[in-house]
């Protein structure tokens, strides 16, 4: 068996590697684990990681999880153009550096959209105002410090290249974008920066990579999304306890 | 890719600029930021405070200059000694300054540099930066890190922030011994993999634990509800059992039977709470062994130095009221 992808593009850091994968023409399987339908809880999926999360890489017996690390991983394995990840001491540190800020400011909280406005009302759970409204004025200052900080009048996040950093944030960002909440308005620098990133990308892959996640709030109002089984429940619960 | 100098950045005092004092003893309440992390940190500045001194109501004290991006000084003035950050120094000639580290050992990823660059003879400036005090808070600080925070490195005049990034920094411009963070593709990996996961799951909660068990009951005077902290511990305890099961298993080390760059980030995050009274090794025999074994890596002396600060923080002065009223809005947040 070659490379296989445990991927649900409904997750954020799944959709980072499926496009990068895609993107630099690197072959594998699609194993897709759609989280809403509690795959992620299977005893098969269980074999391949024990916290029940994706993405996974599985490249022969080597079993690989965390998003960033299967992005380096197949980077480095696949040869990929420099940019990505450049072999230049200073801007490969501004990538690490930037993959810092963003586990502490964008990750987790950008994915709250999907939880408040979809995945809690599926299992009859309610999050309540306050805590949506304080995820709206985190993400706001955490994006507000992403422009300053890190866009600047630069073209990329960490340089005029493209980098990991920017796919990472790029499928972050469009998490609320999926679920209503256009950031991009009224924040030119970053919807420019958007615009140079899926450029760059491809409008094919990103249409094909965004999709089910953008369609995701129309599925919700139509009651055609899958209802997570009961096993899911607990760890669902506990995520939308999590929120601040 | 070198960074530009933007003619319109005000100059720094140390160069001549305005003298402002920079460094404010006990700023009260933004100690509170870097200890608990900025996820925190942000939701307490939704909470309509201003942290005191920031420029604009509610607004972040982190945002207090312009900086269209990042920017750095192209060269430091030295000065004599250690010198506390923010006082300003009278400029004189420049030699540009070898590597500075900006560091306070209260903070977990800072111990982890400060252990790596001494371990590897990594010769450095350390530049002490008292959070408890606010000195994070000092435009001077500002020009090294516009982000505030600590740990930050200063080579020349490149400057970076986020332990990750520092220490394969350091790991790879002074060529380090392979084992910290491997050459090898699957082993650089599984150092990836950890260093990814215990930024969103392992580093919280040993922040709210900290600041639960203790800094919350000693510091601050304030109790902690005796079931949010039941349910802060055992969150502790399942990232704990994810630690020995899904990295350190049957392996000497997290990532291998060598010790690496995840070994020193996972061993000074469990010093937290451990300096707050927690047992976080007594119950577990092959945690225990482990950290006996990094700890030998590490070299006794050098652990011990570096855990000197926050081992001792049980016995900080209690906050006096100003602060505890600053810190109020972030007690609700780490007592979820």
């Amino acid at each position: 068996m070659g490379l296989e992808l445990y991927l649900d593009l409904m997750s954020q850091p799944s959709r980072a590697v499926y496009i990068f994968a895609k993107k630099n023409g690197i072959p594998f399987e699609l194993r897709t684990v759609e989280v809403l339908k509690g795959q992620h809880l299977s005893k098969e999926f269980l074999q391949v990681n024990s916290l029940h999360r994706v993405p996974v890489l599985k490249d022969g017996d080597f079993i690989l999880t965390e998003s960033v690390a299967i992005l380096i991983y197949l980077s480095i394995k696949y040869q990929t153009a420099d940019y990505w990840y450049p072999p230049d001491l200073q801007a490969r540190a501004r990538v690490h550096e930037y993959l810092g800020w963003h586990a502490d400011c964008i990750r987790g909280t950008f994915g709250v959209s999907l939880w408040t406005q979809v995945m809690a009302p599926l299992i009859g759970a309610q999050v309540p105002e306050e805590k949506v409204k304080r995820n709206r004025a985190i993400m706001d200052q955490a994006l507000q410090q992403l422009e300053d900080k890190f866009l600047g009048d630069r073209a990329f996040l960490t340089g005029q290249q493209l980098t990991l950093a920017d796919l990472m944030a790029l499928e972050e960002l469009m998490q609320p974008v999926a679920l209503g909440y256009d950031l991009f308005e009224g924040r030119p620098r970053l919807a420019a920066w958007r615009g140079r990133v899926e450029a760059f990308l491809g409008a094919e892959l990103c249409q094909e990579a965004h999709s089910p996640i953008l369609s995701i709030l129309e599925q919700a109002v139509k009651k055609t999304l899958p209802v997570p089984p009961p096993e899911a429940y607990p760890n669902m619960l506990l995520r939308i306890a999590k929120i601040p | 890719m070198t960074w530009q100098r933007d003619p319109g950045m005000p100059v720094p005092s140390w160069q001549g600029g305005d003298l402002h004092p920079g460094f404010r003893e006990r700023e009260s309440g933004r100690a509170g930021a870097l200890l608990i992390g900025p996820k925190f940190s942000g939701a307490i500045q939704w909470a309509g405070r201003a942290w005191p001194g920031s420029d604009s109501p509610g607004g972040s004290a982190q945002l207090q200059a312009p900086w269209p991006s990042k920017q750095f000084l192209p060269v430091v003035v030295p000065v004599p000694g250690p010198v506390p950050l923010g006082l300003p120094a009278a400029p004189t000639a420049t030699p540009t300054m070898g590597l500075e580290l900006y560091l306070d050992l209260m903070s977990q990823p800072c111990r982890a540099v400060y252990i790596f660059a001494k371990k590897n003879g990594i010769p450095f400036e350390l530049r002490t930066v008292e959070l408890l005090k606010g000195q994070h808070y000092s435009d001077a600080f500002a020009q090294v890190n516009p982000l505030r925070k600590v740990p930050a490195l200063k080579d020349g005049d490149f400057t970076l922030a986020e332990s990750v990034a520092i220490l394969l920094y350091l790991s790879r411009k002074y060529k380090t011994p392979d084992h910290w963070y491997p050459q090898d593709l699957q082993a650089c990996a599984r150092v990836d993999e950890y260093l990814s996961w215990q930024h969103t799951a392992l580093r919280n909660c040993c922040i709210q634990v900290m600041w639960q068990k203790m800094m919350f009951p000693v510091f601050l005077g304030e109790p902690v509800p005796p079931e949010t902290l039941a349910a802060t511990l055992a969150e502790l305890d399942r990232c704990l059992q994810l630690l020995e099961d899904k990295f350190l298993r049957n392996q000497a080390f997290l990532t291998g039977s060598h010790i690496s760059v995840a070994d020193l980030v996972a061993i000074t995050e469990l010093m937290h709470p451990v300096s707050a009274g927690c047992q976080v090794f007594e119950s577990r025999p092959k945690l225990a062994a482990w950290r006996q074994r990094v700890e030998a890596a590490v070299g006794k002396d050098l652990f011990q130095e570096a855990h000197a600060v926050v081992l001792k923080a049980k016995d900080l002065p209690p906050a006096d009221h100003a602060m505890k009223e600053k810190l109020r809005p972030l007690m609700q947040i780490l007592l979820k």
